[in-house]
């Protein structure tokens, strides 16, 4: 494709995610109403439900990524595999940040082993091991085998912190939209709810925006390295 | 000769690694105890650090004179387990409310809970439309249903 094409579509989506952003701050700070037993704390949950997602929607990519990577050895599905990962602990980190604000003023603690978090931080350790691994390996294609390796055993995480709340005790409270029994409307009153689906909108096209941008460094990154192996060979 | 050193180091690593994921999920899962699952096996529990979960059963709290000292029952519905608590609880504790003490079950029956936390409910809404915000079930369903 163009690159001139590419870079006008990527400014577009740009300014798309500044507006999202802003109309869901104003949403989440202004229009919805403070809850009734948290106040304005529960307002925290406009960016951790949004950022767990989108670390679940990355990794999502990490696995197929790497699946499509360990099939075909095509260099651009490991690209995307390492970028998405890199945005995913970072959402990750976020995600864990987050609760732990609201954690301590609603629980008491800032932090407690119960299985949700345990969970969700061996997903963080997980992931950053993946980072170090692939800048440790310095051979492109073996650390690119052994970070898909890493990236479809990460993802298995996934799901168990998901159903964590669901199989054993915890401390965290089960999910409020995600779920198949009860519709998300009958959790969180639709006030609410407008304003952590905006929110939502606003951290999938800060997403994208982050994806295409650290995959074209990546994609910068592998045609430099060409471009030096042909020019000792 | 080399690869194969990796390797069985990869190994034990990896073996090291689920092992200490194993130790600790199993703490993680049975996160706290049941007020029926302490009575009647009192001496099992006595003087090791664990948790109790449950709602603080309503009309049963008193807080003290100096306002840091605070005894009130934990239920699950099937049993009652006394609890005494010296410091500040969070916000969300309350009479009625969902709780998880950390803390050390006495010889006399009475847990001397060193943390509260209050463990709170999936739902959300402005003050107008205000529900008690309580867990509706402490133990997971799925458990339920094994035992």
């Amino acid at each position: 494709m163009a690159t001139k094409e590419l870079k006008r579509s990527r400014g577009i989506l740009g300014s798309l995610t500044l507006v999202f952003i802003a109309v869901g701050l104003y949403f989440g700070l202004v229009k919805a109403p403070p809850d009734a037993n948290q106040g304005d704390l529960q307002r925290i949950m406009y960016l951790h439900i949004p950022s767990i997602l989108t670390a679940y929607l990355s990794f999502f990519i990490v696995f197929v990524g790497s699946c499509m990577y360990l099939w075909k050895r095509e260099q651009r599905d490991d690209i995307l595999a390492r970028s998405a990962a890199e945005i995913g602990v970072v959402f990750t980190a976020l995600t864990i940040i987050e609760g732990s604000i609201w954690g301590r003023p609603t629980w008491g603690v800032w932090w407690t082993w119960d299985a949700r978090l345990t969970l969700t931080a061996i997903l963080l350790i997980i992931f950053a091991g993946y980072l170090m691994l692939r800048s440790l390996i310095e051979d492109e294609e073996r650390g690119a085998v052994a970070g898909a390796v890493l990236g479809i055993i990460g993802f298995l995480d996934i799901p168990l912190i998901h159903m964590s709340v669901y199989w054993w005790r915890t401390l965290h409270q089960p999910p409020s939209i995600l779920r198949p029994d009860k519709a998300p409307w009958e959790n969180v009153h639709p006030a609410m709810l407008t304003a952590l689906a905006l929110n939502f909108v606003a951290f999938m096209l800060l997403y994208f925006y982050l994806l295409s941008l650290r995959i074209r460094v990546g994609e910068s990154e592998a045609k430099a390295q060409r471009a030096v192996l042909e020019g000792t060979a | 000769m080399h690869k194969k050193r990796f390797l069985i180091g990869g190994l034990i690593i990896l073996a090291a690694i689920a092992f200490l994921v194993s130790r600790g999920m199993q703490q993680a899962m049975v996160y706290f105890r049941t007020p029926s699952e302490i009575k009647g096996n009192e001496a099992k529990f006595n003087s090791q650090s664990l948790r109790v979960g449950g709602m603080v059963v309503k009309g049963s709290l008193h807080r003290n004179a100096d306002g840091l000292t605070y005894r009130f029952q934990l239920t699950d519905g099937s049993a009652n387990i006394p609890v005494y608590f010296h410091g500040v609880p969070p916000d969300l504790f309350g009479d009625g409310k969902g709780a998880v003490v950390e803390g050390k079950l006495g010889t006399d029956g009475v847990f001397m809970a060193s943390t509260i936390m209050a463990k709170h409910a999936e739902e959300y809404s402005p003050a107008e439309h205000g529900k008690p915000n309580s867990p509706k079930a402490f133990v997971p369903a799925a458990e339920e249903k094994k035992s």
